[in-house]
């Protein structure tokens, strides 16, 4: 009769476990699952069980990456070392005015949002620059922006650098080492909260910070140095087009710009052409899904003179 | 072991409440489960609820980060959620549906030692920033413009408004592009 009651329980307990999956799995997916994870091992805490749990959660935690306030804190320290290079534009009206077509791009609801939000910073420079950080600090030299003939063209400058924040591209940026070395401590962190808040916090707070710092340096040395692959500037490429129909710009606004300032460096190295692939490759990957017109792009160009001259 | 017409009965009897307990968990677990997959964290420091599925739509709530909102519709990008009893729509980057994701913990402003250690089991945060701050004097200064840059928004108005005065909603709600 033992072994019968026994027997019935474990069918009970499987038939219990396996519907509670296959409804997790049906509902949400694996992250699903993972949730239920966490939550029977935080119910479990302390127990073997609980053990077992844990070790699903952390494994998945360790894939899943870095969460948007994490990415924000990323993102913030790249920026301060772009900044570290550059000398901001004291011309607030132009602050402004990029700041409001960038938001006007963010309407498009394919843009990815960001723990707090885009920023736009002009900087002084002529050169052709523009960069992005985790997190959604965008960067671009006065000089990119009086290369745009009107403000559909300076819209797709910063659509493709929103969609480089929305793809995690600086995120895809950091080495696998480093990747692992901050999981480790992630991971870590995640299990020994408590342990740390009795305070043996230093040694961890340390290697978690040397991991921060590997980071920035392995994104700042992409974003800088040697640039994004061809692949990844024309996956940007695409997602502006979209960005720029879903905001109401002219999508012909990017090819238009890539050709002006392809025909200035043809032929130039370092800088921007160094950074990146040759415009008239990039016009050719777009194809058809980089023209057509917009309403009112006369009207913006006006305001877009009044603001940045030309 | 052979078991007699009574014994049968009797052990039939005994598997009742074991059922009885299946039927009842069953449904619970199922729902639970379901109901914590419907369940989103809110990621982003601030969202802004809308009554329709467009950016310009007017606002009917602002959700926090950390706020948990009930997923009601989903049509991609775009979630229907609710909190408190006020449904509206956000974009899907907003939330995350993993209950334990790490959030910013403590503000860059406190930042004080006495939370370092909590916070520093939690990722990359206002502490992890502090800490590696200390060993780049200098750029103390890049850093407290990013830190003003932060506190300059845009208010919702005026993109609206810089939005209409440029034809750009007109643009995309006639169709054309």
């Amino acid at each position: 009769m033992k072994r019968s009651r026994a027997g019935l329980l474990c069918l009970a307990a499987c038939a219990v476990c396996s519907l509670g999956a296959a409804a997790a799995a049906f509902f949400s997916g694996c992250s699903a699952i993972q949730s239920a994870a966490g939550a029977m091992a935080s119910a479990t805490a302390g127990t073997p069980a609980g053990s077992v749990f844990k070790g699903i959660e952390l494994s998945a935690e360790s894939f899943k990456g870095f969460s948007p306030s994490q990415e924000h804190y990323i993102g913030r320290s790249v920026a301060v070392e772009i900044l570290s290079k550059y000398t901001v534009d004291p011309d607030a009206a132009i602050q402004e005015y990029v700041n409001l077509v960038g938001q006007a791009v963010l309407i498009a609801p394919e843009a990815g949002k960001t723990f707090a939000g885009y920023h736009f910073v002009v900087v002084e420079g002529d050169e052709l620059q523009a960069v992005s950080t985790p997190g959604g600090f965008v960067f671009l030299t006065r000089g990119t922006v009086n290369r745009a003939k009107d403000e559909d063209e300076l819209a797709s400058v910063l659509a493709h650098e929103i969609a480089h924040v929305t793809l995690k591209h600086g995120m895809k940026s950091i080495k696998a080492a480093t990747r692992k070395a901050a999981a480790a401590q992630l991971v870590k962190g995640v299990g020994e909260v408590g342990v740390a808040a009795a305070g043996s916090d230093s040694k961890d707070l340390v290697e978690l910070t040397s991991a921060f710092g590997n980071t920035i340096s392995d994104i700042t040395g992409d974003l800088l140095v040697k640039g994004y692959s061809r692949e990844t500037e024309v996956e940007a490429d695409k997602l502006a087009v979209t960005l720029m129909k879903s905001s109401g710009y002219a999508r012909a606004a990017l090819a238009s710009y890539l050709k002006r300032v392809g025909e200035e460096h043809s032929g130039g190295e370092g800088g921007w052409s160094s950074t990146h692939p040759k415009p008239v490759d990039r016009i050719a990957q777009l194809g058809e899904v980089g023209t057509g017109a917009a309403l009112g792009r006369d009207i913006r160009k006006r305001r877009f003179a009044q603001v940045v001259g030309g | 072991m052979k078991i007699s017409g009574d014994d049968n009965m009797r052990t039939k009897w005994k598997r009742w409440p074991a059922a009885a307990v299946l039927a009842v968990l069953v449904p619970i677990l199922a729902g639970a489960v379901a109901w914590a997959a419907d369940l989103l964290t809110v990621t982003d420091r601030e969202t802004v609820m809308r009554k329709e599925k467009k950016a310009w739509s007017p606002r009917v709530g602002t959700l926090k980060e950390k706020d948990k909102v009930t997923l009601v519709k989903r049509e991609e990008p775009w979630l229907l959620v609710e909190l408190q009893g006020v449904q509206g729509w956000i974009n899907q980057s907003s939330v995350s549906d993993d209950p334990n994701v790490i959030t910013s913990g403590t503000d860059a402003a406190r930042g004080a030692r006495a939370t370092m250690a909590s916070e520093a089991g939690r990722g990359f945060n206002p502490a992890v920033e502090t800490e590696y701050r200390k060993g780049k004097p200098n750029l103390e200064a890049a850093f407290k413009y990013i830190d003003s840059l932060e506190k300059v928004s845009y208010p919702e108005d005026k993109v609206v408004s810089f939005l209409k005065a440029g034809k750009l909603i007109e643009s995309l709600e006639g169709g054309a592009n």
